[in-house]
């Protein structure tokens, strides 16, 4: 008998487990596509202190033990916003209706697999469905539940159905009210394209639901959720964005870009235009813009003289993540027709440093690598104001996702790296 | 809304959408091939080579997932439209294409 508990209580802990890294991915999952269709969700933890909020990026404080969670309801992306903030902290269930997500294939895999839900019938034996939920809720398990039973196709909230009461109290779960601000006017009933709007999620008062007063505890809920969805939603986003422009516009950026552009020049194997792409884009329509750029054009035209002079003098500095046969081609090249070298070097994967090392070696005059920058700085200057542009004009879509685009670039890179060494090795 | 009832409006919508994904990309591709091909970029466009076929990966993968879900979906529902099947052959056209264009590139050096 002890085997079979001891093997029963394995399985559940091993269930628990996959729920919880399930949730963690969804979260992961949500969270991106939330990140990039509306402009952030933002959570008070404490609605009364507006400077307790977390961007999706940072964990919220959820109650300890058995949880329930009750939010008001008006839109499709409401079940995504609550498990990407519900599901990095805890493993998270939500309550769908059975007749409407087991209409077939798709809309099955949507609900189980994307979102993670726990089916309950809307046509009789609703609260036995709930009921079986329990040991998973009692293992940890957020279980969430919009109260009203459908979206709200005003936006304003309806009356709470007791059902998520009845459970809290029938198995000792507290119960965690919860406001969404800003869905029901991205993505409203019938509508099936989002608008970019921000997103808030404000955490309300736990309720001990005694079996006594489920009515006093649905009224409280009610009453909780009415004051968190009163004000309309606060945009938050742009913590990113104003870090990054903050330094754009300091010397600090200038600095980087600066340096960043003449170490490439000399042995650094990251292009000149990196920092410069990360920083332009958030300065928009200002001149600070070109300053970058121009910036950006010193420091290599600085890096690429400092190598050709130090080869010149006898001095080669260190080339990692260059190949012999880029220093081939580079040199015949350059004695092939030195104006043309550096326009060729552009677009091919070579490092302007290489050329720089060969022009040294070659004892070409000052005048002649000075005349074979201009490609160099061309193409530094296209692609910066090209980013700069870019930035402007995508800024109001941007400045909620900055962090998440730099990243997959920021991820993306090295294969380019080692798509173009491998071509030159 | 839907025309069946076996199916819901989200298998008919993911239907739709996987063959128009798939026919953009397949065109974006052709554009490379014949972009490499006939060398409208210069004999040496190691970047844009690196740059488009870290793209074509990311687009390709994504895209082929999406047309396999839509075609599995459509299955499960047992009433199948042409549009995921032609998204299905676009994408397995357009991946030939990328391959054929991108190990030529970084192939023959």
């Amino acid at each position: 008998m002890s085997q079979v508990s001891v093997a029963h209580t394995s399985s559940r802990s091993h269930k628990i487990s996959r729920l919880r890294r399930a949730s963690w991915l969804r979260s992961k999952l949500w969270g991106s596509v939330v990140g990039v269709l509306s402009r952030g969700i933002t959570t008070f933890e404490n609605h009364q202190d507006a400077s307790a909020t977390k961007p999706l990026s940072q964990k919220v404080r959820l109650p300890e033990g058995p949880l329930i969670v009750v939010a008001n309801h008006t839109s499709h992306a409401d079940s995504a916003a609550l498990v990407a903030m519900i599901g990095r902290v805890r493993p998270v269930l939500v309550v769908s209706a059975k007749d409407y997500w087991k209409q077939d294939a798709t809309a099955e895999w949507l609900s189980g697999g994307l979102i993670g839900t726990w089916p309950v019938s809307r046509a009789g034996h609703g609260f036995e469905d709930l009921l079986a939920a329990e040991p998973l809720v009692l293992d940890g398990v957020v279980l969430v539940i919009f109260s009203e039973g459908t979206r709200s196709a005003d936006g304003k909230l309806q009356e709470f159905h007791s059902g998520a009461f009845r459970l809290a109290a029938e198995i000792g779960a507290r119960v965690l009210p919860i406001g969404i601000r800003g869905n029901f006017e991205a993505l409203p009933k019938g509508s099936s394209w989002p608008k970019r709007l921000a997103v808030n999620l404000s955490l309300g008062q736990p309720i001990e639901v005694s079996p006594n007063a489920i009515d006093v505890a649905v009224k409280d809920a009610r009453s909780q959720v009415e004051a968190l969805i009163a004000e309309p939603a606060v945009d938050m986003a742009q913590f990113g964005w104003s870090r990054v422009s903050r330094l754009a516009f300091g010397p600090v950026g200038l600095a980087v870009i600066f340096f960043w552009a003449f170490g490439e020049g000399v042995f650094w194997p990251l292009i000149a235009e990196m920092p410069l792409m990360l920083f332009i884009v958030t300065v928009g329509w200002r001149w600070r813009g070109l300053l970058l750029v121009a910036a950006a054009c010193a420091g290599s035209a600085v890096g690429v003289l400092t190598t050709w002079w130090l080869v010149a003098n006898g001095f080669s500095p260190p080339s990692p993540l260059t190949t012999a046969r880029m220093f081939e081609v580079a040199s015949s090249q350059l004695s092939t027709d030195v104006g043309s070298a550096f326009w060729k070097q552009m677009f091919n994967g070579i490092p302007v440093k290489v050329y720089a090392h060969e022009a040294g070696a070659m004892h070409l005059s000052f005048a002649q690598v000075l005349l074979s920058l201009v490609p160099r700085m061309l193409r530094i200057a296209v692609i910066g104001v090209g980013t700069w542009l870019l930035g402007s004009a995508l800024s109001r879509w941007l400045k909620s996702c900055l962090g998440m685009v730099q990243g997959i670039c920021l991820a993306l890179f090295p294969f380019g790296l080692w798509l173009t060494v491998g071509y030159w090795s | 809304m839907t025309n069946n009832p076996q199916r819901s409006r989200a298998t008919e919508m993911v239907g739709r959408w996987s063959f128009r994904v798939s026919a953009f990309e397949f065109g974006f591709v052709m554009i490379q091939w014949l972009a490499f091909g006939n060398q409208w970029l210069g004999s040496l466009p190691v970047i844009p080579a690196a740059l488009l076929a870290i793209v074509d990966a990311l687009l390709l993968s994504l895209t082929g997932l999406f047309t396999i879900v839509a075609v599995a979906a459509q299955l499960r529902s047992k009433t199948l439209m042409w549009h995921p099947v032609g998204g299905l052959l676009l994408v397995a056209g357009a991946s030939w294409f990328a391959i054929e264009t991108f190990t030529r590139f970084f192939g023959h050096r």
